[in-house]
């Protein structure tokens, strides 16, 4: 199953790959998805984003399906579909029990989680212009981990938890961003020293909370939660978090032209009737209100924000109108995926953090390379 | 009637210690008028240009866009009256040629929307007006100084404001690529829009014809039409080098040309 839709995934990323374009002539009516790039045509946007979906839903059944209880496809949809349809159990409670109340949460969490921190990423990426940024390089994971810590320590509940996750990442992205203007240095590379500096930061103090945490409850589940993972979840949780993400999402999805302007730099999007200082910082709360409540469910994930837009561009293109949706359906498959392999792969469950840490590094080193060669 | 754009007495600085970045200058354009501001390096043209802009604040004089003061704009309001052709043209992302084109669009699009049909139609005939055909589907990021200038007056065209201002567009340019891009100012004031450009290069004002204004750290030297304000005194003035206007029979125009060395 597993194999088959990657093999699914990668055939769908050729198909969008390299078609000549037949003539170069001109039209004389243009509709935008007709687009070509240097050449190669593009494929329309509703296909791409029907593909991904296909794709979602299939990791997602197999999601349910697999694992060390493993249930059948046939009474998988049987459960699904029970409290729609009036009828007969043919399953066991345990099968239930699987299905509804562990599986289907932490799908609906890895879909959430990955989906967040992708669009948040690439949200940052479009508004400081700089394409090196992601949650985890400005700090904002860091920030919103420590302020989850904090809320560890002081035994709160989960909205209280995302409220502090949420703080801490507004606080962190905010230090971030003004370094580099305090210093009156506005380069790409300056705003990730910036974010090393303040995640740096940002990680002594976790480890101070780490220090001072009891020992018995509090040290576990901070470190726990610190690799990431999405084992805990239940409705419950989601319950908090997810009408946030939902909200902060329709945001960014609705403001995804928007981006390409702001990405044109300070000046030319003024110039252009941007009220820049409105929209902007309508995207960065919206940004870190994704990646804090995607770390105050399942702690810190990285690379996914950074990743996730890169590979998406290279099916789609830049252009943030089609970016921003398919990065979605994009992140949310990697994380399914991701957490499908966490949960199989050995006896133990290995936290998510760490497996996207070993896939994300390489990918990011390939893009690099990839990008060298273009330039 | 009011001028399209009027500036008065206009001065600007960064900081009391470094003084006047420019001072005292006035001119106004009318619609469909091409104004070059003539001045040495350092004469604060591409600050003027962006006081113009509403992109920065000056500190005496004022700037009014037909007959309101500029600050009392709103950034989307300004962009319907003013485009802005910068002098290096940035792109940190793979935009196409027509992504980057519909931009121009923007200040007829809301905050939460995207581009309509009609939109990608403006950019269409852009791209036919400038003949644009075989860039369009290429990245900015990959095209040369000259093809870049181009793609930004097509997003002027796009963005149909009433006076474009031009900042330097030539000074990176071979002189080919030149002489196309003062052409293109010209074709722009033929249809109406009215051009402000800023140039250090006194032949340009001469081929552009239109009005001048010479602008020197004092503030402005001499307003009024190219053909008559330009003067040899003048612009020896003005670079602080001896400079003679001079009547080139094969083409039949005047050119600037500086004495031996």
């Amino acid at each position: 199953m597993n194999d088959k839709n990657e093999s699914a995934q990668s055939s769908e990323a050729a198909s969008n790959g390299a078609t000549e374009k037949p003539s170069g002539k001109a039209k004389k009516k243009f509709a935008p998805e007709d687009a070509t790039i240097e050449g190669k045509k593009q494929a329309p946007l509703g296909i791409i984003l029907i593909g991904c979906g296909i794709v979602v839903a299939a990791l997602a059944i197999a999601s349910l399906c697999i694992g060390r209880y493993s249930v059948d496809l046939q009474t998988t949809f049987a459960i699904l579909t029970s409290p729609f349809t009036n009828a007969d159990p043919t399953w066991t409670s345990n099968d239930y029990n699987v299905i509804m109340n562990i599986r289907l949460p932490r799908v609906c969490a890895a879909f959430l989680v990955g989906a967040s921190l992708a669009l948040s990423g690439a949200s940052y990426q479009g508004v400081f212009q700089n394409p090196l940024v992601s949650p985890d390089l400005l700090g904002v994971s860091y920030g919103a981990c420590v302020g989850a810590a904090l809320s560890i320590l002081l035994y709160m509940n989960t909205w209280q938890t995302q409220l502090f996750a949420f703080v801490g990442g507004l606080v962190t992205v905010f230090i971030t961003v003004s370094i580099p203007k305090f210093m009156h240095r506005h380069s790409n590379v300056m705003m990730v020293l910036s974010g090393v500096i303040v995640g740096g930061f940002m990680s002594s103090i976790l480890g101070l909370m780490k220090y001072v945490a009891d020992p018995d409850t509090q040290l576990a589940s901070i470190v726990y939660w610190q690799l990431g993972s999405i084992a805990k979840v239940d409705f419950d949780v989601l319950r908090y978090t997810a009408p946030v993400m939902i909200v902060a999402a329709i945001v960014l999805v609705a403001m995804r032209w928007r981006l390409n302007l702001i990405s044109l730099g300070e000046e030319e999007a003024r110039s252009l009737g941007v009220d820049l200082r409105r929209e902007r910082n309508v995207i960065i709360i919206a940004s870190t209100l994704l990646t804090a409540s995607a770390v105050s469910v399942a702690g810190t994930i990285g690379w996914v924000g950074l990743i996730i837009p890169h590979v998406t561009r290279r099916i789609v293109g830049s252009d943030n109108k089609r970016l921003i949706p398919t990065v979605i359906l994009v992140a949310a498959a990697f994380m399914i995926l991701v957490d499908l392999f966490a949960r199989n792969i050995s006896g133990y469950e290995i936290p998510l953090g760490i497996l996207t840490g070993l896939v994300g590094a390489p990918i990011f080193g390939y893009i690099l390379v990839k990008q060298r060669d273009v330039d | 009637m009011e001028p399209l754009i009027e500036v008065k007495d206009l001065a600007f600085q960064y900081s009391a210690r470094r003084g006047n970045v420019f001072q005292n200058v006035s001119f106004s354009v009318e619609k469909g008028e091409m104004l070059t501001l003539l001045g040495p390096n350092g004469a604060g043209k591409s600050t003027l240009l962006n006081c113009i802009a509403g992109l920065a604040s000056p500190t005496e004089g004022y700037v009014k866009v037909n007959g309101e003061p500029v600050e009392n704009y709103s950034t989307r309001r300004l962009a319907k009256h003013i485009g802005y052709v910068r002098q290096h043209i940035a792109v940190t992302y793979g935009y196409t040629v027509r992504e980057y084109l519909v931009m121009g669009a923007a200040p007829r699009i809301g905050m939460f929307a995207t581009p309509k049909e009609e939109d990608y139609e403006r950019v269409e005939e852009a791209i036919a007006d400038l003949e644009l055909q075989k860039l369009a589907d290429r990245t900015v990021s990959h095209l040369s100084g000259g093809e870049r200038q181009r793609v930004a007056v097509a997003r002027a065209i796009v963005q149909n404001p009433e006076v474009i201002l031009f900042d330097e567009p030539t000074s990176a340019l071979d002189f080919g690529n030149q002489i196309r891009v003062m052409r293109t100012c010209k074709d722009l004031v033929e249809r109406g829009y009215a051009v402000i450009m800023t140039t250090h290069n006194p032949d340009q004002p001469i081929l552009l014809g239109g009005k001048v204004a010479m602008l020197n750290a004092d503030g402005t030297l001499a307003v009024g039409d190219a053909d008559t304000t330009l003067t040899s005194e003048r612009l020896s003035e003005l670079y602080g080098t001896e400079l003679h206007l001079v009547y080139v029979e094969k083409v039949d125009r005047v050119a600037c040309v500086s004495s031996k060395l």
